[in-house]
């Protein structure tokens, strides 16, 4: 097994102090946790620093793993064997509130029994203590085009699971989930039941799976209304014209009215995300015209500026 | 080593629209403590009833505001923190997610044009 540098995690040297040693489980903890940080890996990191505080915050057990550090034999390539017969003096007890997850090297430091695995149902435990299992929350990323057809996804995630000694473990637990067509970022899907497992008979908790969509690079999503730019010539929009745009369904027909204003917007009923009622599809009108015009287009603008001279564009700028 | 455990297979699951569906005893139970804690929560404003605000048997939660005490109460355990720092904390964790996702779709907007 690994061997765990407990300081290095903490980022400080093997000598300091209490106080040092706080400090620092404060700061990595604010750093690293789970419902805060953006970092990669925050989850793993704030549970290293957790397990790492709490062996070097306790006088007696930094006296073991400092023994550990020097005694423990190590393999070729660096892979950690404690000593034969080695057995912790400090019957180590998580409390029950707990919910850290604490690594090998941990356990075969502090022993399997009084310290990291927790007892749900030792001696008459279970009959005293009903609880009802956690919720967990999962965020899970669906593209625009998932979201709108609905899909078929396959979540992996740790769970924790109390064996016939009532020692809770940790497994892969892998769900075959259909999400429904329309959900909408940050809505909430709810799996009953697929939370942690309750205590001695409590019903298990929930999963909570919110919805987040990835961006898309045409539209644009609010609730279940989509939103798009759509670029049309100025003699597009001038003259008006039928044209032709995208929709998470598929390509549609839209009538521009002769006369339409850039930043204009046309309202596509129900084409947006699916649901009772279905959200719409806004098409926003935007004018693009080409960058270089030929000497005939020119003199055909130049042409257009006499007959429309009295147009201002610029009347509310006081100009 | 953990034995092997097939897939689950779930296909009927619950969209949980915006409407308040967890009552207090509820939503103690899901979060693991007592009212009384809740009750201090509200008072903060960390979460605000859906409902009439003067009786808390009668309030109503919606799903994420189950959410937020649940990462409320985690923060409070793992930091360390009262419940003015809590509150505190929260709004600017909401205010950082806002203004993240406002740079994201700025970005995405900046790519755009310059793609053009």
């Amino acid at each position: 097994m690994e061997f765990k540098d407990y300081y290095k995690i903490l980022g400080i040297k093997d000598n300091a102090t209490t106080d040092e040693i706080k400090k620092a489980y404060r700061k990595l903890a604010r750093k690293y946790h789970p419902d805060v940080s953006k970092e990669d890996n925050a989850e793993n990191r704030f549970k290293e620093v957790g397990e790492a505080y709490e062996v070097l915050k306790d006088p007696g057990k930094r006296a073991e793993y400092d023994q550990l550090k020097q005694l423990g034999a190590r393999g070729r390539d660096g892979s950690f064997q404690p000593p034969p017969n080695w057995q912790s003096a400090s019957h180590f007890h998580e409390t029950f509130n707990g919910d850290s997850q604490f690594s090998d090297f941990f356990e075969a430091i502090f022993g399997q029994q009084g310290s990291a695995r927790r007892h749900y149902s030792s001696q008459g435990f279970q009959q005293t203590i009903k609880m009802r299992g956690d919720d967990v929350h999962h965020r899970i990323g669906l593209f625009l085009e998932e979201a709108y057809k609905g899909c078929l996804r396959t979540l992996q995630f740790q769970v924790p699971e109390a064996d016939n000694q009532g020692l809770i473990t940790h497994r892969t637990k892998t769900l075959n989930v259909k999400i429904p067509a329309g959900v909408t970022q940050g809505q909430h899907i709810r799996l009953k039941g697929q939370g942690a497992p309750g205590i001695g008979g409590g019903p298990n908790g929930d999963l909570f799976l919110e919805i987040e969509l990835a961006p898309h690079p045409l539209f644009h999503a609010e609730g279940k209304d989509i939103f798009l730019s759509v670029p049309v010539t100025p003699w597009e929009a001038a003259l008006g014209s039928a044209i032709t745009i995208p929709t998470l369904g598929g390509k549609v027909s839209l009538i521009i009215p002769a006369g339409a204003q850039s930043g204009q917007r046309f309202r596509l009923k129900e084409r947006g995300l699916p649901g009772t009622p279905p959200g719409n599809q806004y098409a926003i009108l935007q004018l693009a015209q080409p960058a270089h015009h030929s000497d005939k287009a020119k003199a055909l603008y130049q042409q257009l500026a006499q007959e429309e001279s009295h147009f201002n564009p610029r009347q509310k700028l006081g100009v | 080593m953990s034995p092997h455990h097939p897939p689950i297979t779930i296909s009927d699951v619950e969209v949980i629209d915006a409407s308040p569906r967890f009552d207090l005893i509820e939503i103690c139970e899901r979060c693991g403590v007592d009212q009384a804690l809740i009750i201090a929560m509200v008072s903060y404003g960390i979460v605000e009833p859906h409902n009439d605000y003067k009786v808390p048997e009668q309030w109503l939660f919606i799903a994420s505001d189950l959410l937020r005490l649940q990462k409320a109460l985690r923060l409070k355990r793992d930091l360390s923190l009262n419940l003015s720092g809590l509150a505190f904390a929260l709004d600017l964790l909401d205010e950082v997610n806002t203004l993240r996702q406002d740079i994201n779709q700025l970005q995405h907007f900046i790519k755009t044009m310059q793609q053009e």
